[in-house]
């Protein structure tokens, strides 16, 4: 790939129709991403990423850094390239056919794209939380044993009964169903699943946690513990939060980046994003006055 | 292209009622400075009475202001530049109700000379070139607010030593009154009180300009 400039990535800006914001044109000019998007000691590095779908670009040469134990919210309207960038993170892109991604992401220095690098111990490092709760059709012991059993990370029965107790524990979820394991998991209401699926994904002692929109479908109270939940996690676990609740970023992470038709606007810490944005765009967007 | 239609969003709706109810604040407690002002130059019972009773609306229309704001941010979470705004609005609001209460201290310190020397129009101090003062920079720092403008804001700060420095003068002239004619002590002191009440005035006008310094740029400032 080519070599990489810091702070070079375009992203589109606006220019004034007016007095009324919400008549503003957008244009792509080549101007430098509103704060800053590298860290001295990252866990992940993006550099100049670019993706497309056959011709269509989806992410314009993306650079953006991940922290250790950090929550980054992502946020931006529908079509930004959030889920995009989301999915490069543990090559979840290899799947589609036509995605191409260019560029480079390190994970601990590694790059993830290298050809000697196996997604599937990639992804138990770069775990990943969907949309849509997607329990497994097994009894709530089976869906958080799974993992384990597969990468075998369990000596013993005793070993195995750990984690999927730790693993429950830790996703807020043991005193719900500690009585019930061997019941089915498709019984478990929406909050709980989505939390069974987190804690799947912890069973498997990842270092990165995706969450694409993991409240979406989730009533007030399921959606509160699950921030609890990213809020806690985070003391161990980097997470990269996909949202487009942007009150849900403003409550739980520690950074925002604003994605705007796959150009990394802004990114800064979240309480400044959310109280003086740099961008006008950003500024257009959490104010829902752009639409 | 973005569009925007031609209703406003909610947000907005509820944004423009608060600046219209706001906007209503500041020009009745700009007319009661200007009236306090006309007041210490030409005491007058009817106006006192009027500046007293007046208070009350102040009130309610502060209350009212700070109902639609805690509306606006339970029911709305707005960000940037509108939850700057609403912050400003929350914290002028209190200053303008503040500056109020003042003009109803100056209507009464007038009341009290008069029932001195009755005429009241014998004080120690000329205030014109004070009163002239407070009211331009209660004036600026409302037009700064209203234009979002924050050097003119900034500009405010440098007004504020002139008051001071007017507010010094009325102490030295009401000393020297009452060295030469101690007879009087009343009028002379409820002078001094009456240019630091100004001197109050001059002090919430910077306050004002603070908060909308806060609400242009982000940034706290406070005027040393």
């Amino acid at each position: 790939m080519d070599n990489n400039t810091p702070g070079t990535s375009s992203f589109p800006t606006i220019s004034s129709a007016g007095d009324d914001p919400g008549l503003e044109m957008l244009q792509h000019n080549d101007r430098q991403t509103c704060g800053t998007p590298f860290l001295d000691d990252p866990l992940i590095s993006c550099r100049e990423i670019e993706v497309f779908y056959g011709e269509q670009c989806a992410l314009h040469k993306m650079s953006l850094d991940i922290g250790h134990r950090e929550v980054l919210a992502i946020i931006g309207p529908s079509g930004c390239g959030k889920s995009t960038f989301l999915r490069c993170l543990n090559r979840m892109n290899d799947s589609i056919e036509e995605c191409t991604v260019q560029g480079e992401i390190t994970l601990d220095g590694v790059n993830i794209y290298d050809k000697n690098v196996d997604v599937v111990p990639l992804r138990t490092r770069v775990g990943m939380v969907f949309q849509k709760p997607n329990p497994f059709p097994k009894s709530i012991y089976d869906n958080i044993a799974y993992g384990p059993r597969i990468h075998g990370l369990a000596a013993s029965r005793s070993e195995l009964d750990e984690i999927v107790t730790s693993s429950l524990q830790n996703a807020g979820l043991w005193d719900e169903v500690k009585d019930r394991l061997t019941s089915t998991a498709m019984a478990l209401s929406s909050g709980q699943q989505q939390r069974l699926c987190i804690a799947r994904t912890l069973a498997v002692e990842p270092e990165v946690i995706l969450m694409d929109e993991p409240c979406s479908g989730l009533d007030p109270i399921a959606t509160t513990k699950v921030e609890t939940l990213i809020n806690n996690l985070s003391e161990c676990y980097s997470i990269i939060l996909v949202t487009h609740a942007i009150e849900q970023a403003s409550r739980v992470s520690q950074r925002t980046a604003f994605f705007h038709q796959g150009f990394l606007v802004e990114v800064g810490p979240t309480a400044r994003i959310f109280t003086t944005p740099e961008s006008r765009l950003t500024e257009n967007y959490i104010t829902a006055r752009l639409t | 292209m973005t569009t925007r239609s031609s209703h406003p969003a909610p947000l907005d709706q509820e944004l423009i009622s608060l600046n219209k109810e706001f906007l209503k604040l500041s020009t009745m407690v700009e007319e009661r400075v200007q009236e306090a002002t006309q007041l210490i130059a030409s005491p007058d019972s009817s106006l006192i009475e009027s500046l007293i009773d007046g208070d009350d609306e102040v009130d309610e229309l502060e209350v009212k202001i700070e109902g639609l704001c805690i509306r606006i941010l339970a029911l709305h979470q707005p960000f940037a530049t509108d939850l700057r705004f609403l912050i400003s609005v929350i914290k002028i609001n209190r200053e303008l109700e503040r500056i109020s209460d003042i003009t109803v201290n100056i209507a009464m310190r007038i009341m009290l000379i008069m029932r001195i020397d009755g005429s009241g129009k014998d004080l120690p101090f000329d205030f014109t070139d004070m009163s002239d003062r407070v009211r331009v920079m209660l004036r600026r720092s409302i037009d700064s607010l209203i234009n979002r403008n924050a050097e003119l804001a900034r500009a405010i700060f440098d007004r504020d030593e002139d008051v001071d420095n007017a507010r010094n003068q009325c102490y030295e002239q009401v000393t020297e009154a009452l060295k030469n004619c101690p007879q009087h002590p009343g009028i002379y002191l409820n002078t001094f009180i009456l240019a630091q009440h100004l001197e109050r005035i001059a002090d919430r006008a910077v306050n004002i300009a603070e908060e909308v310094i806060y609400l242009v740029e982000g940034k706290v400032t406070r005027f040393p």
